[in-house]
């Protein structure tokens, strides 16, 4: 049996300070913010306060001066640079496909795409608030993971 | 209620703090080290927790450590642990002002605070890189609590500074040990109040506080009054005497001044430290005593001893190497509005203070109740029974700006004369006013402030005396007064002859020693005044 790969563990030279630099960026812009409002509320709060507070988590994000900016954009604005599809420093490029936590950011970050159109589109359920939260927390427990595992190591 | 301030770059932990927890008071946030630093000087001490972010997203300039050619990578490092640098800056200025970093310690552990940041009883962090709110809110109860809980170990005058905590614990270790303690520090820094309410009380002696100060006792009179004396053992000596030593045993002797001890007394103090036992002026025998010795003075006495004023062996008996050095009240981070109340309860508990203010009470047809001084801000609702003393935010500032050279017994004159002045200039309730708050106006602070209630100066040919004369003073306090000043102008015009007072006071030099006993019941010091004289 082949044991997977762990692409933090073979960074090209000189890509560990960078890319540090990047998920913390992303622990904080994305992983901090996405359930921020949710997890205040703490445990068995009211069903209307969650839904509000799970979209606001979602919805904005980041707050910049230009308003609200969504989940899923913020996570476009980061992801490039953790797949190689741009640098994350000039000339130094990483790739964290295949990662256990990356791809567990990944696939929550599609699952949160999805509720956030849903909520543009009016639908705000219970379906749809728990799959947010859900969604949200592991997003941020994975934005966590991966810093520290980098930071750590 | 807790005051919080929170320094954030972003609005939302503000607003997720007043919307979930409502019952406490909220400042800010404010953006910055610079914003966070004018919130606190607003605030007066009276904030009692920082919550602070961590990551900063604000413009370079506005970061604490950004400068001129700073690389890409270390501006991204500086915003991370932006936080962590005002944390910093911060406790230059606070030191024990309770932060609560909102990051886990864990997220920062890698990030080595700086010495002294990470203090466990001052800095807090989250137990979660994201918290709730009632975890929040139990944490910011727990520290609130437990900075009230310290404050009310002692009273404010104390102060909050870390000088003043080490201090407290170090004294409170010296308390209770055999040795004598020594009381350094500049007058009116209180070394007379910790020995009898601190050092006194955690002594853990039954016996009683007795208190001398050397300074006013003549130097021929001093041996008896320390040790005792038998009848006929000095010229009008009647009657068999108990001296302080005796009366403090099994509690604690304060000696004030101690600097001011004749050799002949030097000597007996040392044999007494020695032996534990002291033998009355004329008198054969040997009397045991058990105190606790704290002696106090206005100047390092090691150099009394290099000066061979005061013997070496006598300053090896007191312990030198504990010395505990009071810090004047501009170093010890005091609350201005804390000890405000602090020195107007204490005046309020003498007949002076309390009768004006319960005529006033009547006067204006208010019923008997509490005083509530208020330090700054709005005036509280009207309560049953309560008098508001008001002082303005302007006389705050001005409190606060001042250096006291006098130290807390000018912060307490100053006090006490400011409610005593704005009291005697009220008759009846001011148009528009509530009858409940006297207020207490910023330019009285600035006239009781800028008065320098010792001063005589001489002009021309005749002393310039200014005194403050308070509402219903006595002749005789107004002429002690004008006494007392004379007196000092003397001393200070002759370098402290007093033979030459005397020839001036009395046309004989040989009356010096009635002089000087007269200079030291006016409560004059030499030590004060030679100091005056140095500068």
């Amino acid at each position: 049996m082949v044991e997977p790969v762990d692409p933090l563990q073979r960074l090209p030279f000189g890509a560990r300070g960078p890319l540090l630099d990047h998920l913390s960026r992303l622990r904080h812009d994305l992983g901090k913010y996405v359930s921020l409002q949710v997890r205040w509320l703490g445990a068995s709060p009211p069903p209307e306060a969650l839904r509000q507070a799970m979209m606001a988590d979602l919805l904005e994000t980041h707050r910049g001066p230009g308003g609200g900016i969504d989940a899923p954009t913020v996570w476009a604005g980061l992801r490039p640079a953790l797949v190689g599809e741009v640098p994350l420093d000039d000339t130094i490029t990483v790739d964290l496909s295949g990662d256990v936590d990356f791809e567990r950011l990944d696939d929550a970050m599609a699952r949160i795409s999805g509720v956030v159109r849903d909520l543009r589109g009016g639908v705000d359920g219970p379906q749809t608030v728990a799959t947010g939260i859900e969604a949200a927390r592991t997003v941020s427990d994975a934005c966590r993971a991966l810093w520290s595992r980098l930071r750590g190591g | 209620m807790a005051d919080i301030l929170i320094v954030d770059d972003q609005d939302r932990y503000a607003e997720l703090c007043r919307r979930t927890m409502p019952e406490h008071h909220y400042r800010g946030p404010v953006r910055g080290w610079q914003e966070a630093k004018s919130a606190l000087e607003r605030g007066q001490g009276r904030i009692d927790v920082v919550l602070l972010d961590v990551h900063f997203d604000i413009p370079e300039q506005d970061l604490v450590g950004f400068h001129e050619g700073i690389g890409a990578r270390e501006l991204q490092d500086l915003k991370r642990r932006q936080g962590v640098e005002i944390l910093r800056q911060l406790r230059k200025l606070w030191p024990d002002l309770p932060v609560v970093l909102m990051t886990s310690r864990q997220e920062l552990a890698l990030e080595s605070l700086p010495e002294g940041l990470s203090d466990e009883e001052y800095t807090y962090f989250l137990d979660d890189d994201v918290v709730d709110a009632q975890t929040l809110r139990g944490q910011i109860d727990g520290i609130v609590a437990s900075r009230r809980g310290r404050e009310a170990d002692g009273p404010v005058y104390w102060g909050a500074s870390m000088a003043m905590r080490r201090i407290r614990r170090k004294l409170a270790i010296l308390a209770r040990g055999r040795l004598p303690v020594v009381l350094l520090g500049p007058t009116g820094t209180g070394k007379s109040l910790i020995a009898r309410h601190f050092v006194h009380t955690r002594s853990g002696r039954p016996g009683r506080f007795v208190a001398v100060d050397l300074s006013t006792i003549p130097t021929d009179l001093c041996a008896a009054h320390l040790f005792g004396a038998v009848k006929g053992s000095y010229t009008g000596s009647i009657a068999d005497r108990v001296g302080a030593f005796e009366a403090a045993s099994g509690g604690t002797l304060f000696l004030d001044e101690v600097g001011n001890l004749s050799s002949d007394a030097q000597k007996m103090l040392l044999s007494v430290l020695q032996e534990g036992v002291i033998t009355r002026l004329g008198d054969l025998r040997e009397r045991p005593v058990d105190v606790k010795l704290v002696v106090a003075a206005n100047e390092d006495l090691r150099a009394r001893v290099a000066r061979g004023d005061f013997r070496a062996d006598l300053y090896m008996r007191l312990n030198p190497a504990t010395t505990v050095i009071l810090p004047p009240l501009a170093e010890r981070g005091l609350d201005q509005g804390r000890l405000l109340s602090f020195c107007l309860e204490q005046a309020l508990a003498r007949p002076y203070l309390r009768g004006l203010i319960e005529d006033y009470r009547q006067g204006v047809g208010l019923p008997p109740g509490r005083v509530v001084v208020v330090a700054g801000g709005a005036v509280p609702d009207p309560a049953e029974g309560v008098l508001h003393l008001q002082f303005p935010d302007r006389g705050m500032r001005l409190l606060s700006r001042h250096h006291w050279p006098g130290n807390l017994r000018e912060f307490s004159m100053v006090a006490e004369n400011a409610v005593l002045f704005a009291l005697s200039e009220l008759s009846g309730v001011p148009p528009g006013q509530r009858p409940d708050v006297v207020q207490v106006r910023a330019k009285l602070v600035r006239d009781m402030l800028s008065a320098d209630p010792t001063s005589a100066q001489l002009e021309g040919d005749a002393w310039h005396h200014t005194i403050a004369v308070r509402p219903q003073e006595t002749l005789n306090r107004v002429a002690v007064e004008c006494e007392r000043q004379y007196f000092e102008a003397l001393w200070l015009e002759h370098e402290g002859s007093f033979a030459e007072m005397a020839a001036l006071l009395l046309g004989d030099e040989g009356h010096a020693r009635k002089v000087q006993l007269r200079f030291n019941q006016l409560g004059l010091k030499v030590r004060e005044l030679k100091a005056q004289l140095r500068r």
